[in-house]
């Protein structure tokens, strides 16, 4: 079923990527081909690779025994805990900017400990600790310039 | 051949350079760095050059190759110390060390296994190091002659090989690395500078950058996979564990494994694309099908470590051929250390050789010293090492994140290249789930950039004559092999149809 979905997924986005380079400056063979061969090419590879999978997809679909059912259930409920980190880095990324590396990393990373089920306390010092460590290895040490946002 | 001190000139000249106190420091820090991202799982070769790459940009060439090079070889021998103590691979390399050398550190053997390891490791990347020196330099007076049509026909051989570089099916791993070979198409396009897919942002007019997108790939993904099961206890370690024991002795008595690994880690580290982890398989398949006792392998057998590990190792060296000689890489972290030459100025390549003798000799003393290096790091302390797996992984995830988004901005001092990360995580966590191998989106994404210039440059060059890539016998070879990469896994059902027609 899987296979099927991403069949579709790949063919459609095949197309679309097709048809994004008809504007494209055209050049014949002496000229060196122009900037839309590649792509096509690639996504006409990737069209037949798609219908491949599709249709892979049907045939396995059929000896499939339905017990996949239950193990769904399962499944999902692991997603939740990367999807909470995820979009704690998203919010991160977005205050970066704003306030700054040394403020907003340690709220990430104890958001990061705290995920993996970490005491808070050690939550803490890791969070403050790496935050501090990283920053003098890159900033002293490598000389890169990280973020500053209003305060730091 | 060179001007300064005839045929060992190549090899002498980098002496200066390399015995100074800044770059022997820098060495050892390197390998340190390296053996303990090559224990922490997650943190893996490419992740570690990835990190660091950029941040030699203020070094002397010679200090930023000291650190990349001793990080290259130490973190491809950590990854053993990981697999044989906790039975989780610390680096990809290392996925065949675990099978044996777990069971024998269960029986109470884990120095045995480790010295093994250490000492295969050892021998595998000097033997490597020793065939880079001996064959580039043939190899860059012999690439003179070459044209685009062999460097093309020689990446379309690399491509062809990606999809046997992955686990799972052959199907999910070529649309992985046409996934990968489209986004390397993201940006201007090399021969005419038009800008393609670059949804009006100018950062991407330049394309993806390769080192955002490899560590969110790879290592994000890896910390997204990670964090699901929530656990931060680490795996139960071997307490038995005291020393690495050196076992020069043993390791000489299986000299054909320790060869034949040697030997097919330069070989498969030298094909474009293909590196450590396919060179340990192939070396586990092969010892396995040669043994006298196959039944012994995966219960501690000694030659299941032997072999794998100094394929790997082997393939640190062998990766580098195909590099310095053609600016193709042979790996990842190759792909990666091009662009580490690039930022000191240099390219890749025979002009390489030919005006920078002193950077490939300096390349060739770095490698050989950091190999000796991580054998003497690893037999003294493994120990020391090892402890690192005992470290929860509330921490070790952490480390990886934070490491993987500042190294990642440290690039070009880019947010957008942050965003870059996290999507290409978030895309890579999706592949695994669905079973898309991810090595060859990363590998596409690596060659689509040079194979397109090539072919476009081979027919402008040839004034649109496609003949001419079968015309030039170096570029028929590989176009050949590239056709017997095709169609090879349609040999046995085809023999299979010819027998039952005859029945």
């Amino acid at each position: 079923m899987v296979d099927i979905i991403l069949g579709s997924i790949f063919s459609v986005l095949a197309v679309i990527i097709f048809f994004r380079t008809q504007q494209y400056p055209k050049f014949n063979l002496m000229e060196g081909l122009g900037p839309g061969f590649m792509p096509r090419l690639l996504v006409i590879i990737l069209f037949v690779l798609s219908i491949v999978l599709i249709i892979t997809g049907i045939i396995n679909k059929k000896k499939e025994v339905k017990t996949e059912n239950t193990a769904s259930k399962d499944d999902i409920s692991v997603v939740f805990a990367p999807i909470i980190l995820l979009s704690s880095i998203f919010a991160y990324l977005v205050l970066l900017r704003l306030l700054g590396f040394l403020i907003t990393t340690p709220f990430l990373l104890f958001i990061t400990m705290k995920v993996m089920r970490a005491k808070t306390k050690e939550s803490i010092l890791i969070a403050i600790v790496l935050t501090v460590v990283i920053y003098a290895l890159f900033h002293f040490g490598f000389q890169v310039a990280l973020p500053t946002g209003l305060l730091f | 051949m060179y001007e300064t001190g005839g045929f060992f000139g190549l090899y002498l000249v980098g002496l200066a350079n390399v015995f100074q106190f800044k770059v022997l420091v820098t060495l050892l820090l390197g390998t340190t760095v390296g053996i303990i991202f090559g224990v922490i799982p997650g943190l893996s070769a490419t992740i570690g050059v990835a990190i660091f790459t950029p941040l030699t940009f203020s070094m002397e060439t010679t200090v930023a190759f000291a650190m990349l090079l001793g990080i290259y070889c130490g973190s491809v021998y950590g990854g053993s110390i990981s697999a044989i103590l906790v039975n989780i691979p610390g680096t990809a390399a290392s996925v065949m060390t675990r099978l044996d050398g777990y069971p024998m550190a269960q029986k109470g053997e884990a120095g045995r296994a480790i010295g093994l390891a250490t000492t295969s490791s050892f021998v595998g990347g000097v033997i490597s190091v020793i065939m880079l020196a001996f064959f580039a330099p043939m190899i860059a007076d012999f690439a003179l002659e070459l044209s685009a049509q062999e460097y093309f026909s020689i990446c379309v051989f690399g491509i062809s090989v990606i999809a046997y570089i992955s686990t799972g099916s052959m199907l999910k791993g070529f649309i992985s690395g046409i996934l990968g070979l489209l986004l390397s198409t993201i940006g201007l396009d090399p021969i005419n500078a038009y800008v393609r897919f670059s949804f009006d942002k100018a950062e991407l007019i330049g394309g993806l950058e390769i080192i955002p997108l490899m560590v969110g790939v790879f290592g994000i993904s890896e910390v997204l996979k990670m964090v699901e099961s929530r656990d931060t206890k680490p795996s139960p370690l071997n307490e038995s564990f005291t020393r690495a024991v050196s076992r020069f002795r043993e390791l000489f008595k299986m000299l054909g494994t320790l060869i034949r690994g040697s030997i097919i880690g330069v070989f498969i580290g030298a094909v474009p694309a293909t590196g450590g982890t396919i060179a340990s398989i192939i070396s586990y398949g092969v010892e396995k099908r040669i043994s006298k006792n196959p039944e012994n392998f995966g219960k501690g057998e000694p030659r299941g470590i032997v072999g794998p590990e100094s394929a790997n190792n082997a393939a640190t060296g062998g990766a580098m051929i195909p590099m310095l000689t053609l600016g193709i890489p042979g790996d990842v972290v190759s792909a990666i250390l091009i662009g580490a030459l690039m930022i000191h100025g240099l390219s890749p390549g025979p002009l390489l050789f030919k005006q920078n003798p002193q950077i490939v000799s300096s390349i060739f003393i770095i490698m050989f010293l950091a190999n000796c290096l991580f054998l003497v790091l690893g037999l003294c302390g493994a120990k020391y090492f090892a402890k690192v797996t005992k470290w929860p992984r509330s921490i070790l995830v952490s480390m990886i994140l934070c490491l993987a988004i500042v190294g990642t901005y440290s690039v070009r001092n880019s947010l957008f290249d942050v965003w870059v990360l996290i999507i290409a995580g978030l895309l890579g966590y999706i592949l695994n789930k669905v079973g898309i191998p991810t090595a060859p989106l990363v590998l596409g994404f690596i060659l689509g950039k040079i194979v397109e210039q090539y072919l476009r440059q081979a027919l402008i060059l040839s004034y649109g004559n496609v003949l001419m890539f079968l015309m030039r016998p170096i570029s028929a070879i590989f176009l050949g092999l590239t056709l017997i990469m095709i169609i090879s896994p349609y040999f046995k059902p085809l023999l299979k149809m010819r027998k039952n027609l005859r029945k």
